[in-house]
């Protein structure tokens, strides 16, 4: 784990998920795990306008040493999380990851070799769904990522400790978290870097 | 210390519509009403939520319609009961005509608005242009441009317009989605010491309407030429002037009693020795903040000067700062004012302030965010740059973006 | 008690707008804009062996000068009555006649 002092002043990450996969809730609770850890300001930005289940949505969190001035959007984020490997085959998100000084997590068991992701970032993977899947962590039999990658955002970027997110799942679910809690250290140990 | 007492205080991770129906619940209002709109309806759903638990001792009235959502609260503000609302947009156009009569019947209801475009086309995103078409409609209009601003400005609002003196309604203004649906940290002080800082409900309605079975009178009436209409026209906008002073005693009170200074009507950001000013309200404007400082560190004499105020409008701040010494000021709206004098409301009402100084005053006026057109810190940058072009060449830039007078940023011309 | 028996309140003038309340309020008194009764051109008068007593001219009266009880005769405010003639229309047994007011 990182001090506070060698961490970046500011950092932005950028959801992708897929309506209904809780990419919005994910990134509301990384918002106060963040909080929580001790950064001075934290903003989340869900893009929600005329979600739909199934269509791509995006969530943008600022996590920062200082106050937090802005309300535009995110263009450059120093991290991506991309709950399903299908969406790297949309052009709107393939175009919005950066081309270099950017670190990609995927949702995935192995990535597809074809995948059209610059070489100048960093990719990572974690076995989100059969984590999910393994500790029932569903909704209406669809497996849920959203908490999981938290555990493997953690591993790739040491922004945010995972006592804090354990403190923020612990907030929000209180003695349901348990199983939540158990599946981002699962998704910690799985995390990889491919690239 | 004023440290000890900030500990006290609990801090959530909320949206700035929550924000809104914190700051409802913390401000003990009896009456809400309130009809669900993109992007306000959050603030709803929390709030029937907290009515639901009975965590609010509250009576939330569904009605089919903002017209009667504002009629409705009529009815309960004439009893002497706290009345909140929140809107939005089209539901905020639909309520004109009850807005009118919240105003001249001397009503102090607080609604907050999440602002956003005007249809056709359909737009649910940051415009402000809904609260400044009906900026005349007699409510003092606040823009808050902080989540923690959103909360604290209700606790103020009530205060400021409970008081006798200005029996106003109140506006606390915010932008849809970049700051109704993004969430950031938010201060909530201890109940006790809010219901300390809040205003003492009369147990008879206010001083000057009180509507009661027991007391019948009659509201309303029939006022002749020859009788007072002009008059109490009058008192309104005189009431609404004069209501400056209860703002900076509020404003003053509540830094006293939670530590968080508003500082006034206005907000002035690295003024003093500023040569270029810009003007601006809302989100967007404290996003000029950054615009600001990284101009600051290459040596240019720039700063940020934020409405928080338009009703009543900040007439003394601005002649300050035209007597200051300043060249060049841009007037940025975030909402349009077709066939005006310049693009926007704002930069009218500004301009027209410019008689009362002997300076010459070079003046750029500015639409950007409208129906929440990405405005970027590096965009901002650029308006200064236009601005410091027109200080150092003494002429006005003429890129296709600027149409009669006016900058629309990131107008698509083509090129 | 007829509402006559007391005198139209005299109106209040404002000199100032200073000394004007926030909003208009009436409060409930007899006759705010004088005897009304003096606009009368055409009078009703109740022609008491006609009248049924249904108590329909005190239902109409728009102005509420006409006092009635169940059974008993109705009874006229010529004070505040101003001619209008809806008692006298609206009467099943045309037992009310408007007559002209004499000069």
């Amino acid at each position: 784990m990182t001090t506070g002092s060698t961490k970046p002043a500011k950092s932005e990450i950028t959801f992708f998920s897929r309506g209904g996969q809780g990419g919005i809730t994910s990134c509301q609770i990384l918002a106060e795990a963040a909080y929580i850890e001790g950064y001075k300001d934290v903003m989340s930005i869900p893009q929600i306008g005329a979600e739909r289940r199934g269509a791509p949505i995006r969530a943008f969190l600022i996590i920062s040493q200082n106050i937090i001035r802005t309300v535009s959007a995110v263009t450059k984020p120093d991290v991506v999380l991309v709950f399903d490997e299908a969406m790297l085959k949309l052009p709107p998100i393939i175009n919005a990851i950066p081309r270099k000084n950017c670190k990609v997590l995927v949702n995935t068991k192995k990535l597809n070799k074809e995948t059209p992701l610059s070489d100048e970032i960093e990719i990572y993977t974690f076995p989100g769904t059969s984590i999910a899947m393994n500790l029932g962590l569903t909704l209406e039999g669809l497996p849920l990522v959203n908490v999981p990658i938290l555990g493997a955002f953690s591993k790739l970027t040491g922004l945010v400790s995972m006592e804090s997110i354990e403190k923020s799942l612990q907030n929000k679910w209180s003695e349901k978290a348990e199983k939540n809690i158990k599946s981002i250290h699962m998704a910690f140990d799985k995390t990889i870097k491919v690239n | 210390m004023m440290k000890t007492e900030q500990e006290k205080e609990n801090i959530l991770i909320m949206s700035g519509n929550y924000a809104a129906a914190w700051g409802a619940k913390c401000s003990n209002v009896n009456v809400i009403s309130a009809y669900p709109i993109t992007p306000q309806t959050t603030v709803v759903e929390k709030l029937s939520d907290f009515v639901d638990n009975k965590e609010l001792d509250a009576k939330y009235i569904r009605v089919e319609s903002e017209h009667s959502v504002m009629a409705a609260l009529v009815g309960s503000s004439m009893t002497g009961a706290r009345s909140f609302s929140a809107t939005s947009g089209q539901g905020l156009l639909y309520m004109a005509e009850m807005l009118h009569w919240v105003s001249s019947s001397r009503l102090p209801i607080v609604t907050t608005i999440a602002s956003r475009g005007i249809a056709p086309p359909w737009n649910i995103w940051a415009d402000y242009t809904d609260i400044l078409s009906i900026r005349d409609c007699g409510w003092i209009i606040q823009f808050a441009s902080t989540h923690q601003e959103i909360f604290d400005s209700i606790l103020m609002a009530y205060k400021i317009a409970e008081n006798p003196e200005v029996s106003l309604p109140y506006f606390v203004v915010y932008s849809g989605f970049s700051q109704s649906h993004t969430s950031k940290p938010v201060s909530i002080p201890e109940q006790q010491r809010i219901n300390k800082f809040l205003p003492i409900l009369p147990e008879d309605g206010w001083g000057h309407l009180n509507l009661n079975p027991d007391k019948p009178v009659t509201f309303g009436n029939l006022v002749m030429p020859e009788q007072e209409y002009l008059d109490f026209r009058f008192m309104i906008h005189d009431s609404m002037v004069k209501s400056k002073k209860n703002i900076h005693d509020t404003i003053n009170l509540f830094n006293q009693s939670f530590g968080r200074d508003y500082g006034g009507l206005v907000e002035k950001y690295m003024c003093d020795d500023a040569e270029v000013i810009l003007i601006s309200y809302g989100g967007l404007a404290e996003q000029s903040k950054d615009a600001v400082d990284k101009l600051r560190d290459q040596g240019n004499k720039v700063g940020l000067f934020k409405l928080r105020y338009i009703r009543p409008f900040p007439n003394e701040e601005l002649i300050e700062l035209f007597n200051s010494g300043i060249k060049v000021i841009g007037v940025v709206d975030q909402g349009t004012a077709f066939g005006n004098p310049t693009g926007g409301p704002i930069s009218t009402e500004v301009m027209s302030l410019l008689n009362h100084t002997k300076n010459r005053i070079d003046v750029l006026p500015c639409i950007w965010g409208i129906g929440g057109r990405n405005v970027s810190v590096d965009d901002q940058i650029g308006l200064f740059e236009k601005l410091l072009y027109i200080k150092n060449n003494n002429e006005y830039p003429t890129d296709e973006t600027c149409q009669h007078g006016t900058v629309w940023m990131g107008l698509k011309t083509g090129i | 008690m007829k509402t006559s028996d007391k005198q139209p309140a005299a109106q209040q003038p404002y000199k100032s707008w200073k000394e004007l309340p926030h909003v208009p309020v009436s409060y409930p008194q007899l006759g705010s804009i004088g005897a009304t009764g003096e606009w009368r051109t055409f009078k009703p008068e109740i022609n008491a062996e006609a009248c049924n007593k249904c108590g329909m001219c005190y239902l109409y009266c728009p102005d509420g000068v006409i006092s009635y009880k169940e059974g008993t005769l109705p009874e006229i405010d010529y004070m505040f009555c101003k001619g209008c003639g809806i008692c006298a229309s609206i009467c099943p047994k045309k037992a009310i006649e408007m007559v002209k007011e004499k000069e």
